[in-house]
């Protein structure tokens, strides 16, 4: 390689190494207020500002409540991300946590699109959420009274093509970190979802003991 | 030897990752077994099983009297309670109570005042959660006029799905 080219070779790879971190707060505080502006829509929707004008009773902070579940989302990807390194490290397989966790960070964006789909779906017809079932969950062909839904129905509710692409795109993510292939990814990624959403299961039936689920 | 002593605390890193993560989901798996299988009593509403801390007897030309399960320090049985009060409007004859539950001491009674629910009861026995089976706060129970248990309504039973 000619001297001169060397020379600019070494500064741009620095400074792109220097806008790197950078570049992930950017893209992390994006997803951020994708999930703050999600939730506020589902607070909204919850019809919590027209029950308090309705009521003498005092108003629950909602901007309180939108921090708290943003907070708890991005503190599951932290555990999910951990989960994954200790998984792949005791397999001496090299994984970086940030880069990792930046990944599925973004991938939760899928989620946040299958909810605004649900949200869609529960505004309008029947007709569509029928449509909108095979890609954003199975339960929204679900009918029946508020209270009806079993907690086996509301824990692998969000089933669908979303699910299963966010599935395969966290598999492919552990692939590329792992330089590994994509079947014992994916195999680990599907188990741990279903082991999740069994929890989930349980631990609903555990928290309503003989109430209906809301 | 070291490859081999590496490779070894590799696996048993990846062993007991394994286990633990096993382990977990048969406590909770388990845990819901046995819960699953206790059969509860039917609730019943009877004046004398909680101690009233205002409003009286269920008037005459009560339909339905629907009790929402409030503690105190639950940050959203106000927003559910709201919701019931509004849902309630739409209904003749119908009242609305506060059951204060999973409360060693309930709190004073003027701080209700100005809500306008028709009675506050202190489940002190702890019937609800003990005998009844309910968990969840923010639930309206609902009763007829004579206190047999008709359906429990969950928290925000009047949102549309």
């Amino acid at each position: 390689m000619p001297l001169a080219q060397t020379w600019n070779a070494v500064p741009s790879a620095s400074r792109r190494r220097s806008t790197a971190p950078l570049k992930a707060a950017l893209g992390l505080a994006a997803i951020m207020l994708v999930w703050w502006l999600t939730t506020r829509q589902q607070l909204a929707a919850a019809g919590i500002d027209e029950a308090f004008a309705g009521s003498n009773l005092p108003q629950v902070p909602v901007t309180l409540l939108a921090f708290a579940s943003v907070a708890g989302r991005f503190t599951g990807l932290a555990l999910e991300a951990a989960f994954y390194l200790a998984w792949w490290r005791s397999w001496g397989a090299p994984f970086r946590f940030g880069r990792f966790f930046g990944w599925i960070a973004g991938l939760s964006l899928i989620d946040a699109w299958a909810l605004g789909l649900r949200a869609i779906a529960r505004d309008h017809s029947g007709a569509l959420a029928t449509w909108l079932a095979p890609l954003a969950g199975i339960d929204l062909l679900r009918d029946g009274p508020p209270g009806s839904a079993s907690s086996i129905q509301l824990a692998f509710g969000t089933l669908g093509i979303t699910t299963l692409a966010r599935i395969g795109l966290t598999a492919h993510a552990q692939a590329r970190e792992t330089g590994r292939g994509f079947a014992m990814p994916v195999l680990l990624t599907s188990v741990v979802w279903l082991a999740c959403r069994v929890v989930t299961w349980w631990t609903l039936d555990l928290a309503r003991g003989a109430s209906p689920l809301p | 030897m070291r490859h081999v002593t590496g490779a070894w605390f590799r696996w048993v890193g990846s062993a007991a990752l394994v286990v633990a993560c096993t382990g977990a989901l048969a406590a909770v798996g388990i845990a819901w077994r046995h819960d699953r299988a206790r059969v509860w009593e039917a609730p019943r509403f009877r004046t004398q099983q909680f101690v009233r801390l205002a409003g009286g007897d269920v008037p005459d030309g009560t339909r339905e009297l629907w009790l929402v399960a409030v503690n105190p320090r639950c940050p959203h049985c106000s927003q559910h309670l709201a919701h019931t009060l509004v849902a309630r409007r739409a209904q003749s004859g119908v009242r609305v109570g506060i059951l204060l539950v999973d409360t060693p001491k309930p709190p004073a009674a003027e701080l209700f005042s100005s809500v306008g629910v028709d009675g506050l009861w202190w489940d002190e026995r702890e019937t609800w959660r003990r005998r009844w089976g309910h968990r969840i706060y923010g639930e309206t129970m609902v009763f007829d006029a004579g206190g047999h248990y008709l359906r429990t309504l969950p928290p925000g039973f009047d949102r549309v799905r």
